[in-house]
């Protein structure tokens, strides 16, 4: 494409702000080309829009197209000046560098536009030092921006978004058909575009008459259209393609709600344009972007990420209830704060700010440092003076990748961080892949303090109808993430024997090894047929198998077919250290945590840990709670953990009238001063792979009384490191507890021979077993 | 406020259909009559709830049945689930029988016969009414008594001792699989309830022998006896039997058809056989001089119109419930000596007892033919009703039970 000055007028004084972007269709481009639009008046700046993807600029709106570094770089020598803002296209700062460093007109401006790690949080950190003027879209990505660079706190910038807002809505809403609308890139990863599909499918088994225009382009489209049409809603659905931007406020005028599934954003433009048009969105709650404008109830609706149940349920109440125009006029009202022109003014406030600054705080030796390659736009890197993008990867001696289905925070996942935590320290490079969501955003921060990189990445299961339809999409979407990243090995945690498939067969395409964990093998779950099929064949592409204990062996063998000898058991470990205490601080631990929760130095206490979710039979405690107390009135139970079921389960208490007697404490970092404390372990788990808990009650010398569920009789045996009853069995628990509490001096006894037991269970065996089976594996390609 | 008890059932309460279903409500009527507020779990009867809920004083049903006639509306989400059940059940029978195929070990009826939604469901009822004691029945639902609080006292009415009577099945040549449990597995059901309910004296060693260190009472079948009235003037050649469909009635009736029922057509062309209950699912229509009544709301009128009750079975446990309702409405009894089953001390039963299809021919001719003995056999059966199967006399043990335990849990009286 023609270089810039064929296109544009150089003569200008006005100070050129070059923003470079990809020809999306996407709320980003809606942005620059209103931008650029609001800001032709301005008398200081102008704004020039450069498209950089390969595509092309089909909407023919831009000033210039580059493909590639060097054209970028023509592009700011002929301007000589300008402040220029990347947008997704990390590899811009690199050309920006030197010429600041040479003290060259040009400031920088970095958005960051999504509360993504990969995609904004880190980038922006890498090239900080060269960036001028930060611009968060939202205040909660701001404020984490200002927590990963508090040193320059001073130079971030809060700036939504900028859309068009009419004065007065001159439109109509409708109930029957309801018109939903969706605008936006169509991707799983962050804007989740496939919980569309279940969607459309609640709405029609409830019954609720609509219609879901989709608009936008990108690569889950086939996936999507798949699952719409799998499910026999393609009548219900109109996919639009690309739309150009201009074309954006009739789309939206013209439906009655808009829908976003998103994981995460920054601030959705495409939604506060849809409310600039009375559209009334019906939004997931993620972190960022959502709170300060959306008022749940009044101008939209919240659901949480993932529940299409919710959101199905949200809108048709909201067309039962014949709100939708009250709604829609309120969603416009709210969106006139981002108005363009409100945008533009602080735009160019921050322009001005930016191009004062006089400080250029580029270290010497930022060039010559390892390079990284970002998500984002990647032009082709034609400049000497900057490693090639795609051989410029800073090379580890091993690469590990550590990838998980499961989208909660359990004991599996911490699981993932003791390997990684070990992997990281044993100089391996470790990336974590796996989906983004709020349930998973604790986790993605621990993985990074310990220096692992993350992605996010969808699983790739065979699920519902829908998902199997898109089997094959996803597995290659899988496979390009795999290829792109190239670990040398894959350690894959998985949460039952029914998961994996996909990620297993990408591997095996990719040719990249595998370590599959079984976390969690219960023998009342059939292993899909595939499965069965496939691991033998796996097998030959150098994938291994691990089970945490010999009765997940045992199972696992049986259901596979895989001989039992194929199958490597490390059983599970926890970091013993933080559990093994002496008297004086367990003493301490006592007093320290009764005087916290408000008891009295003699209450018993009985500890359970676990998330509040069937598997652990928190229900099954309850009925027991009111013979436990009758005999002893100074017992409580503590329960750390969270889950679904908290609700159930205080209802449950209020039914049994024990609520008093229990106390819900979340998750808690102290467990190893819970453990001290209490007097009793009470595990009335219906399932389990080889519970770390249990490990770490034995390791703090606290006595158990747990169910003999799955392989918890391999740790504890009966009558001698603690007290077994049979499973579901709320009678043997009963008498159980009863028992434990009332022979206590015996129960201790049983409980420090539980802790020298609990060294077998140790993290450091554990992690040394797994990364010595991850050495093995990488040098040995292919298993005869 | 009224103490309550809750009674926890897993079959059909209405209409009645077998003898535990019976005893159950003797059970409740008798509670009802002493001043005590009675709390139902049962499984959902659909159409038949409202009548189960004006008969107690509280019911509890899991997934409540629609006001749609009882029956959940079509294509409602109930009414797929109460299908999807069916469905389930039905493949989990195939399982069962797969896995018995493959040599796996098959569930026992402990396992098998679980109902853990109305387990659950009796704790519920439990927490809300507070019941001075619950009565389970049947001991595969004895861990419905683990989900009562404390202080209520645990009562689990056996019916039968289930590991004796698949083992009886197999002796006599009969097929009671499902029942079949071991001892331990059986006894270590028993020991959640406080006091174990034996339906005869045989019944009561053996409880004791599985749970010594658990409260055993004998407590029989009672009955609330109707009004005595005569059967119908007239040639006498109404017979009756009443049945579920359960293996040993099925072949003991299947017997009385083979053995006997032709020569007494043969003999009086006139004599008519009605059968009711769910073992009319099981015979063809096409025997003759058979009426098959099925399931029917009121067996009185049957009774009213009977000259001779008849209960062929050949073996069992337990006690023969439908035997002491044929005395309780006065009529003449003839069975088999298993029949006869915990009635009582042999050479006192008012009942001709008859083992062969020969005997059987003869004894019911007889009696058809003989009025005078057809009456005095009525009369006597009728007293022997009251004097051994009221449910004053029956029940009175068990009830002292329950008033001195809430005595002793400081709540007085009824």
């Amino acid at each position: 494409m023609a270089p810039i000055s064929d296109v544009t007028d150089l003569s200008t004084e006005k100070i050129p702000v070059i923003i470079a972007l990809g020809d999306f269709a996407s709320g980003v481009v809606s942005w620059a080309f209103r931008l650029r639009d609001a800001m032709a008046a301005n008398p200081r700046y102008r704004v020039i829009l450069v498209n950089c993807h390969k595509t092309g600029n089909k909407i023919g709106r831009f000033d210039a197209q580059v493909t590639k570094l060097s054209e970028i770089a023509a592009i700011l020598h002929e301007f000589g000046r300008g402040i220029v803002i990347p947008n997704f296209v990390w590899d811009i700062f690199e050309v920006c560098a030197p010429l600041m460093a040479s003290q060259k007109p040009f400031k920088t401006i970095g958005y960051c536009r999504a509360d993504s790690d990969e995609e904004y949080y880190a980038p922006l950190s890498w090239y900080a030092p060269v960036i001028t003027r930060f611009a968060a879209v939202s205040p909660e990505c701001a404020s984490i921006l200002k927590e990963k660079l508090p040193e320059r706190a001073g130079h971030i910038y809060t700036m939504p978004t900028g859309v068009l807002v009419p004065n007065t809505l001159a439109r109509s809403w409708q109930q029957r058909p309801v018109r939903l609308v969706y605008g936006g890139r169509i991707v799983q990863e962050q804007k989740r575009v496939l919980d569309l599909v279940p969607l459309v499918n609640d709405l029609r088994g409830r019954s609720v008459p609509f219609t879901l225009t989709v608009a936008g382009i990108g690569r889950q489209w086939d996936d999507l259209k798949a699952g719409i049409n799998a499910c026999g809603a393609s009548e219900y659905v109109h996919f639009t393609g690309r739309l150009a931007p201009e074309k954006m406020p009739r789309l939206w005028a013209g439906h009655d709600i808009f829908v976003q599934t998103s994981a995460y954003e920054g601030t959705s433009n495409s939604m506060l344009e849809a409310m600039a048009q009375g559209t009334v969105p019906v939004v997931t709650d993620t972190q960022s972007g959502v709170h300060g404008i959306l008022e749940h109830g009044h101008n939209g609706l919240l659901v949480e990420v993932g529940d299409m149940t919710a959101m199905a349920d949200a809108i048709a109440r909201l067309v039962a209830s014949g709100n939708l125009e009250t709604m829609g006029r309120a969603a416009h009202v709210s969106a006139r704060p981002y108005s363009i022109e409100r945008y533009a003014e602080k735009f160019t406030a921050m322009l001005d700010d930016a191009w004062q600054d006089e400080v250029c705080c580029i270290p010497s030796g930022f060039e010559s440092r390892p390079k990284r390659v970002f998500e984002g736009i990647n032009l082709h890197n034609d400049m000497s003076v900057v490693p090639d993008a795609k051989a410029g990867r800073h090379s580890p001696s091993r690469k590990l990748m550590i990838t998980f289905p499961s989208h909660l925070r359990g004991g599996a996942e911490e699981y993932t961080l003791t390997i990684a935590r070990g992997a990281v320290a044993s100089g391996w490079e470790v990336l974590a892949a796996f989906t983004r969501r709020k349930d998973t955003e604790t986790l993605r921060q621990d993985f990074k303090r310990l220096g692992a990189v993350y992605h996010a990445l969808e699983a790739c299961e065979l699920g519902d109808k829908a998902k199997r339809a898109s089997f094959r999409k996803r597995i290659t979407r899988t496979l390009r993430f795999l290829i792109r990243h190239k670990p040398d090995v894959l350690l894959l945690e998985l949460p039952g024997i029914q998961y994996g498939l996909g990620t297993m067969i990408a591997a095996a395409l990719a040719g990249i090894p595998v370590i599959s964990v079984y976390q969690l093998v219960r023998d009342d779950i059939r292993m899909p047929w595939r499965n069965r099929l496939a691991y033998p064949l796996l097998r030959l592409r150098n994938q291994h198998y691990v089970a945490v204990s010999d009765y997940s062996r045992d199972i696992l063998a049986a259901k596979s077919g895989l001989r039992k000898n194929a199958i490597t058991v490390i059983p599970n470990g926890a970091d013993l250290s933080r559990f093994q205490m002496e008297e004086a601080t367990r003493r301490q631990a006592r007093r320290q945590v009764r005087q916290e929760l408000g008891f009295e130095e003699d209450t018993l206490l009985l500890l359970t840990i676990g998330r509040l979710a069937s598997q652990k039979g928190h229900d099954l405690l309850v009925p027991v709670i009111p013979h436990i107390v009758k005999v002893f009135p100074q017992a409580r139970f503590l329960w750390v953990g969270d889950g679904p079921l908290q609700h159930k389960l205080t209802e449950l208490l209020r039914q049994y009238d024990v609520e008093p007697f229990v106390r819900f404490l979340g998750h808690r970092d102290d467990i190893p001063a819970l453990l001290a404390a209490s007097d009793l372990f009470v595990h009335p788990t219906r399932f389990e792979g080889l519970p770390f808990s249990v490990v770490e009650a034995m390791a703090a010398g606290t006595p158990v009384v747990s169910t003999r569920a799955s392989s918890i009789p391999e740790l504890i045996h009966h009558g001698e490191t603690g007290l077994l009853c049979d499973l579901e069995d709320i009678y043997a628990l009963r008498e159980t507890v009863l028992y434990a509490l009332n022979h206590l001096d015996k129960i201790r006894e049983m409980a420090s021979h539980a802790r020298d037991r609990a060294a077998l269970y140790s993290a450091e065996a554990m992690t040394a077993k797994t990364l010595d089976l991850l050495v093995r594996t990488i040098g040995k390609p292919h298993e005869k | 406020m009224r103490n309550s008890i809750l009674f926890i059932h897993p079959g059909i309460l209405a209409p009645v259909q077998g003898g535990g279903p019976a005893r159950t409500w003797a059970l409740m009527d008798y509670f009802k009559a002493e001043g005590y507020a009675i709390v139902l779990v049962t499984s959902n009867h659909g159409e038949h709830n409202p009548e189960l809920s004006r008969h107690v004083d509280k019911l509890y049903t899991p997934g409540a049945a629609q006001a749609n006639g009882g029956k959940p509306p079509e294509g409602s989400s109930q009414a797929l689930a109460a299908c999807l059940k069916k469905k389930a059940k039905e493949a989990a029978g195939l399982v069962l029988k797969t896995a018995e195929r493959g040599g796996m070990p098959a569930l026992s009826s402990m396992q098998r016969n679980r109902h853990r939604s109305l387990e659950t469901l009796a704790g519920k009822a439990a927490c809300a009414c507070r019941p001075v004691a619950a009565i389970a029945t049947y001991a595969w639902l004895a861990r419905a008594l683990d989900y009562m609080p404390p202080g209520t006292l645990r009562i689990l009415d056996t019916i039968d001792v289930q590991h004796v009577r698949c083992a009886r099945a197999r002796q006599s040549g009969g097929n009671l699989e499902h029942l079949r449990c071991s001892r331990e597995e059986e006894a270590r059901e028993l020991r959640r309830a406080d006091i174990l309910l034996a339906i005869q004296d045989e019944e009561e060693r053996l409880l004791r022998e599985m749970c010594p260190d658990r409260s055993v009472l004998c407590v029989r079948h009672a009955v609330s006896l109707p009004a005595f009235t005569t059967p119908p003037a007239g040639e006498a050649n109404n017979l009756l039997y009443v049945g579920n469909k359960y293996d040993p009635n099925i072949r003991g009736l299947q017997s009385f058809f083979d053995t006997a029922w032709p020569a007494i057509v043969s003999r009086r062309p006139e004599v008519r056989l009605t059968v009711c209950g769910r073992i009319c699912e099981v015979f063809p229509d096409s025997i003759p001089n058979v009426t098959f009544a099925g399931v029917v709301p009121d067996l009185n009128p049957f009774y009213e119109s009977a000259h001779i009750v008849i209960n062929p079975v050949t073996y069992g446990t337990g006690i023969k419930i439908k035997s002491i309702e044929a005395l309780a409405h006065g009529r003449c009894l003839v069975c088999t000596s298993q029949g006869t089953l915990g009635l009582g001390a042999p050479e006192s039963l008012p009942v001709v007892v008859a083992e062969t299809g020969a005997e059987m021919v003869e004894a019911i001719l007889t009696l058809l033919s003989d009025t005078g003995k057809r009456h005095a056999l009525e009369t006597e059966s009728y007293t022997y009703a009251r004097n051994h199967f009221s449910p004053q006399q029956i029940f009175k043990g068990l009830r002292n039970c329950i008033r001195d335990h809430n005595i002793a849990r400081g709540k007085g009286d009824v």
